[in-house]
């Protein structure tokens, strides 16, 4: 009730009723206890503006509860729960140096208390408070701070040492932000405005050892979604690696020596945990030379008697592929570290799952260390190339292992497959046209499956197997040589309309999935899906009109776009149907927000496909636009300003499409483009108002540039004084100082044709 | 809050969600450097 009333200015008396109630010695301990409570709650639920003013009273009550001569431990731990809730509107108190040193002696004391609740809600303020006024820690980090959170990580019971860690673990979220601010400042030449006083790296050598002996306390059958010690230990290392780099190698690797041979499994897999944290932040050049010395011992421990030791070993050799890839991707480990991850692909799930996630990233690595000719734009080979064949086999198998549903091993083997198609060279197109028939063999037989679904698991798995084999079947599609494609597309269209006939209005996913599906086929067949609209035209409209399920909406309004682009001007009799259904999304409210700016953009595709038989849409869809272009959204949300820059993009899109659609792309430029004429004042009006706004995005400004090249082309000298307008100059010139190439490209290609026409004029 | 960052938990989502968004780009792109820009380059209207 506080938390609407107070936000409406309404019951004013109530904070003070409450504090008082804590504050009042005649006031029973259930009293204090029930009054803080409510501080408390009150406290977090409400916008933090609306307490600002009455933040000395509550702090007050908060500390008048907290202190060390309070005698019940439920008012203690009533107080420290509210004062854990009001942290972010006490800025005004932390800025005083005597109101911040009394609540720091406050929090730092209830540290101490002998009630474990009280101990784990104090050290949560800490952690909390390091976040929210780090600048000002200094003054406690040694006399208390790192002895108090020192103590609790080292504690035998759970909650505390999670704080404990936890407060370490903020430390070096805080630092490796004002390392980045650091070179942010740097690089613009000024100072920055907040800086890293290192306390992470001051007490590596002390919290080190801790956190590995920290990692080694685990149990076999640890529940994996349960947070513990051991865990939070991982992550904080992960940090303290990223925060401190390099300093971190020389405090672990000597606890990896000792144990990674331990007759205790914990020992052997904190030290292979340990290793596997620190791989990211050191730099890769000093690291390199320690991965190499490691890996037989990683290859060994692959097969462990231990499956939590496997599962880390398997875990820390996908994080090397991913990180630093060029220390396996070598003549001496390639090959035994190939042998050994296929040979996991049948370890245990859990095993396993980390294992494809070492192929997804090898693949990538391999493909890009590859070098390609200046006219080719696919490698004709790389170093998986001899054993691309039996790794996508073992894949395959991998995906049809019964116990494929447990730990994602299924979902993480289709990923791999994928990821070792895309990353493919020629020599290897003959596996990928193998693996292609396979995989539409397996969408056959599952379609078939359909009748047999009993329960609800069933539904479930049938559902993400579908949503996985259009997945890959996407990845091996765009791989298929154009001249191949039609020899294929009949049965893998047939499959995809079968399944999006047994899939409407059961699975959004499913629905989603083939239809991203289509469009890789429309894009590899170009106008040659021409055959399949009359079939397929139906389920682009169910797609279209699937308002509820906007992930549908905006895949089916992406593929229309794509339809456009591949049947170009054979698009046109289906027009009629799709402006309809494009206009009705856009009008109705149902339509989730992020579809809209799409449909702005194919208007574009669409006017380029059909060109001036576009006329018959340009009333509606410039009113449409006009109005679109002049939405507004609330500064202070960032969601909302991105939103903005999409809906602005996509307007720029449309007018682009428009204009380039009717104006034509051959000589001379066909008149039918100067019906767009009325609306270029505002569309300049538009692009100037873009100029202006400081929140423009990157790309924003490139669709911007480029539909200003765009209407110089086509209007020529009676645009000429309008963009020669300041905020138009401007934007182009910014335009032209971007770091994204594309951006770079349209706005100098603007820049010259302007320039262009000014010397003609001349 | 550090489930995600624990060994790899939730890469399998994070890969179908980066393909989608890879998806998303690759119609952009398209859009940009296929189409437009072609026309833009080729320069149609321009002296």
């Amino acid at each position: 009730i506080a938390c609407a009333e107070l936000t409406q200015g309404e019951w004013p008396e109530l904070i003070s009723l409450l504090t008082q109630n804590v504050t009042n010695p005649a006031s029973t301990e259930m009293m204090k206890e029930a009054s803080l409570e409510a501080i408390g709650y009150i406290c977090q639920d409400i916008d933090p503006d609306i307490l600002t003013t009455q933040s000395n009273e509550i702090l007050t009550a908060i500390v008048h509860g907290m202190k060390k001569e309070e005698p019940s431990n439920h008012v203690k731990l009533a107080a420290t729960n509210a004062l854990l809730n009001s942290l972010e509107f006490t800025k005004a108190n932390f800025d005083i140096e005597s109101e911040r040193h009394f609540i720091m002696q406050v929090v730092c004391e209830a540290t101490q208390s002998s009630f474990s609740q009280v101990r784990v809600a104090a050290l949560q303020c800490l952690v909390k408070i390091m976040s929210l006024y780090y600048q000002y820690m200094e003054h406690y980090m040694g006399p208390a701070l790192f002895a108090i959170t020192m103590e609790a990580m080292k504690s035998d019971i759970d909650e505390v040492a999670l704080q404990g860690i936890e407060f370490w673990s903020n430390v070096c979220d805080e630092e490796v932000d004002l390392a980045i601010e650091f070179s942010e400042a740097q690089e613009q030449g000024r100072p920055p405005e907040r800086t890293s006083r290192f306390y992470a790296k001051g007490a590596l050598q002390y919290l080190l050892p801790i956190l590995t002996q920290t990692l080694a306390k685990q149990e076999e059958f640890d529940d994996d979604d349960d947070w513990n010690p051991c865990k939070a230990a991982g992550v904080c290392l992960m940090l303290m690696a990223s925060c401190c780099e390099d300093d971190v190698v020389p405090h672990i690797l000597p606890f990896v020596k000792e144990h990674i041979k331990s007759p205790d499994w914990r020992y052997r897999d904190a030290a292979v945990m340990s290793f596997g944290s620190i791989l990211e932040g050191p730099n890769p050049d000093m690291l390199k030379p320690i991965v190499e010395q490691a890996m037989p011992m990683l290859i060994e421990l692959l097969k462990d008697p231990s499956v939590v030791v496997r599962d880390t070993a398997a875990w820390t050799v996908g994080r090397l592929c991913e990180i630093i890839p060029e220390a396996v991707i070598n003549e001496q480990h390639l090959t035994p570290m190939l042998h050994a991850l296929v040979e996991g692909l049948t370890a245990d799930p859990r095993v396993a799952a980390n294992v494809c996630w070492a192929f997804s990233s090898l693949a990538e690595a391999a493909y890009e260390a590859t070098e390609v000719a200046d006219d080719q734009t696919e490698p004709e080979t790389y170093c998986l190339s001899s054993y691309f064949e039996p790794i996508v086999q073992k894949l395959l198998e991998t995906t049809d292992r019964p116990d494929g549903s447990q730990r994602n091993l299924r979902s993480a083997a289709y990923e791999a497959l994928m990821e070792m198609v895309k990353n493919s060279p020629k020599d290897c197109y003959v596996t990928v046209q193998k693996t292609t028939m396979v995989i539409l063999e397996r969408l056959q037989r599952v379609l078939q499956m359909e009748s047999h679904i009993q329960s609800t698991s069933d539904r479930v798995q049938y559902n993400d197997l579908q949503s996985l084999l259009c997945a890959t079947l996407q990845s091996v599609l765009r791989k298929v040589a154009p001249e191949d494609a039609p020899q294929i597309s009949d049965p893998i269209m047939t499959a995809l309309l079968q399944m999006l006939q047994t899939s409407s209005g059961k699975s959004g996913g499913v629905q989603e999935d083939a239809l991203l599906a289509v469009s890789t086929l429309v894009e590899v067949l170009g106008d040659n899906f021409l055959k399949y609209m009359e079939a397929f035209k139906p389920f682009l409209a169910i797609g279209l009109k699937n308002h509820e399920e906007h992930q549908v909406c905006l895949a089916a309004v992406g593929l229309t776009g794509d339809i456009c682009r591949g049947l170009s001007n054979k698009v046109l009799p289906y027009c009629d149907d799709i402006m309809v259904m494009l206009l009705e999304n856009l009008g109705n409210d149902q339509v989730h927000r992020s579809v809209k700016p799409q449909i702005l953009s194919v208007f574009g595709d669409i006017a380029l496909a059909i060109g001036p038989e576009f006329k018959k849409y340009l009333d509606v869809v410039l009113n449409t636009l006009q109005q679109a272009s002049q939405a507004e959204v609330v500064r202070t949300d960032y969601d909302m300003i991105d939103y903005l820059n999409e809906l602005r993009e996509g307007c720029l899109e449309a007018y682009t499409g428009i204009v380039q659609g009717l104006k034509g792309d051959t000589e001379p430029i066909n008149p039918d483009v100067n019906l767009v004429k009325p609306f270029v004042p505002h569309m300049l009006q538009f692009i100037s108002h873009i100029a202006v706004d400081e929140d423009h995005s990157d790309s924003v400004i490139a669709a911007s540039c480029g539909l200003i090249g765009d209407l110089v082309t086509a209007f020529k000298a009676d645009i000429l004084p309008e963009v020669e307008k300041e905020p138009i100059v401007n934007l182009l010139t910014k335009g032209r100082r971007s770091k994204t190439g594309k951006t770079k490209t349209l706005a100098t290609w603007s820049t010259r044709e302007i320039r262009k026409l000014k010397n003609v004029s001349w | 809050r550090y489930s995600a960052l624990y060994k790899h938990r939730g890469e399998v989502d994070r890969a179908q969600e980066r393909r989608r968004s890879a998806l998303l780009q690759n119609q952009k792109d398209k859009r940009f450097d296929y189409v437009t820009l072609a026309r833009r380059l080729t320069g149609v209207g321009t002296e």
